[in-house]
């Protein structure tokens, strides 16, 4: 192999002249001349496995190096990624990296790094955060703490004035199929999403007449028609003339949630066909406005 | 039938061998595997394990070459494919590729993850036979490297008992560099395959199994 006299193959081994390297040994040069015209000035044994119980048929060398008595352990740096959804700025960090990190955006785990200059574009604000130390927080910084791994961080932005509707019918939108008993909601990033999937709570043979989406979270909403036995409302029929509040636990493709009767349109005389309420709003002091879908005379109304 | 000479035999002074074997072995009752990297005690005599593979998800690859840096991470390139090791979840690592490990704790308990050093098909190491299966490092970060079997690159032949050197432009997944011929062994063809290569840095030595 290095430049020997003579190279012949026994039993194994390897004779370069005046001695033989077993598949257990390491054979020096030391160079002359290197590249094309390589050659050793001395040619020789520097490491027998003989002389360190690592002679055997089965014991051969397959990589091997002459290094330090020992090795300090790395300084482990992680990479920080910083992103936002919605329309904005991504966060700025501070430090840009662990002073033991050599690139820009890494860390050192445990390295407590500051976030700061989250900007909303116009008509969006912060609905939140993502892999910080305060997720919830609405403020334009932050703060996290580097985990011992690599990391991603992100503000969230949503738009200030989405529009939510039912459609009428079957619709499909950007591939996505809707149908009359859910929500849509529309913002200008992401387009038209799934709000509130009524299909996933029983109500896939009802249209979603109205629905007033309240500040806590939760929806009211009246049916096109009476349903029996929704969840939450086991045993009740609910009638066209009513509003229900449904109360998430998860919203979207995956809905989930219970119903509770929340106005009882027959304790207050809507009781035939036409007076099936068709839409509904909540006033400032909690009183409802509604509409039906035909004409109707009730003594509590105003002439 | 055969002799050797014992009188030139010397260590490079001060220096520890760390090695990693073909095949399992044992020693002092302790098992090792071909992922292993194995470290030798001077005072003690014995051989203690430095790197255990199987704990970082390599029990079914075969440590080729390696290169242990003073910042204490560690140069490896394996045997066949391989996917999914830690840091390196969605890489398919190739037997061409120098993946450099991220020690937590090394040992019989060995931790850390990996990430891509050296990607070997960015440079025209391509064909099965361009498998690298010894590595170095030299002191201006060239990387000294042979393959299992007779290759090219760059319209640069050459076999597999040569050893090449690759100055780098760039590393990790956009690897880009000069390659030439290092150490050319073409005085004799006879010459076996050079499996592991050390080069000393104080007096340039390179020390080889071949």
């Amino acid at each position: 192999m290095l430049n020997p006299v003579t190279s012949t193959a026994v039993d194994k081994r390897w004779v370069y002249g005046s001695f033989t390297a077993n598949l257990y040994d390491v054979v020096r040069c030391a160079p002359d001349t290197l590249g094309e015209d390589t050659a050793c000035t001395t040619l020789d044994l520097s490491w027998l496995g003989a002389d360190y119980a690592f002679a055997s048929s089965k014991n051969k060398i397959d990589g091997l190096m002459f290094g330090q008595a020992s090795y300090p352990l790395p300084t482990v740096c992680y990479a920080l990624d910083l992103g936002h959804t919605g329309w904005g700025t991504d966060p700025v960090a501070t430090p840009v990296k662990s002073d033991d990190c050599d690139a820009d955006g890494r860390y050192v785990a445990g390295e407590v790094i500051q976030l700061s200059g989250a900007v909303p574009n116009n008509d969006w604000v912060i609905s939140g955060w993502s892999g910080t130390d305060d997720d919830a927080a609405t403020a334009a910084s932050n703060q996290l703490t580097m985990p011992a791994a690599s990391h991603a961080a992100a503000v969230h932005y949503e738009y200030a004035h989405p529009l939510y509707l039912s459609p009428t019918g079957r619709v499909t939108v950007n591939t996505v199929r809707y149908e009359d008993e859910d929500i849509l909601e529309y913002n200008p990033a992401d387009g038209w999403l799934p709000y509130f999937d009524g299909s996933a709570v029983g109500l896939t043979t009802a249209d979603v007449n109205a629905f007033y989406l309240e500040e806590e979270g939760t929806i009211l909403m009246t049916l096109d028609k009476p349903l029996r036995n929704l969840p939450g409302l086991d045993g009740v029929l609910v009638d066209d003339s009513d509003v229900l509040r449904f109360t998430p636990t998860a919203l979207g493709k995956d809905t989930d949630g219970s119903f509770e009767l929340y106005f009882d349109g027959s304790d207050v005389e809507p009781t035939t066909a036409n007076e099936d309420i068709d839409a509904i709003s909540l006033a400032g002091n909690g009183d409802l406005l509604i509409s039906t879908v035909g004409t109707v005379r009730w003594e509590a109304c105003p002439q | 039938m055969w002799s050797f000479t014992t009188a030139g035999v010397e260590e490079p002074a001060g220096d520890t061998i760390y090695l990693s074997p073909t095949a399992k072995i044992t020693s002092d009752s302790v098992a090792y595997d071909d992922e292993d990297i194995l470290t030798y005690d001077d005072v003690s005599g014995t051989w203690s394990p430095y790197f255990d593979g199987s704990d970082v998800g390599l029990k079914t690859a075969d440590v080729n070459g390696f290169h242990l840096l003073d910042d204490g991470t560690i140069l490896l390139t394996l045997d066949k494919p391989m996917k999914k090791l830690p840091g390196l979840e969605t890489v398919n690592v190739d037997d061409s590729d120098i993946i450099r490990f991220w020690p937590t704790s090394l040992g019989e308990t060995t931790a850390g993850t990996f990430e891509l050093y050296f990607d070997g098909s960015d440079v025209d190491l391509s064909t099965g036979a361009e498998d690298l299966d010894a590595i170095s490092l030299a002191d201006n970060g060239d990387l000294l490297l042979s393959t299992t079997s007779n290759g090219k690159v760059d319209n640069l032949s050459f076999r597999d008992e040569d050893i090449l050197r690759f100055a780098p432009s760039s590393l990790g997944d956009a690897t880009d560099g000069a390659w030439e011929l290092y150490f050319d062994s073409d005085i004799d063809s006879k010459l076996s395959d050079v499996v592991g290569v050390s080069a000393d840095a104080e007096s340039g030595d390179i020390h080889c199994r071949g």
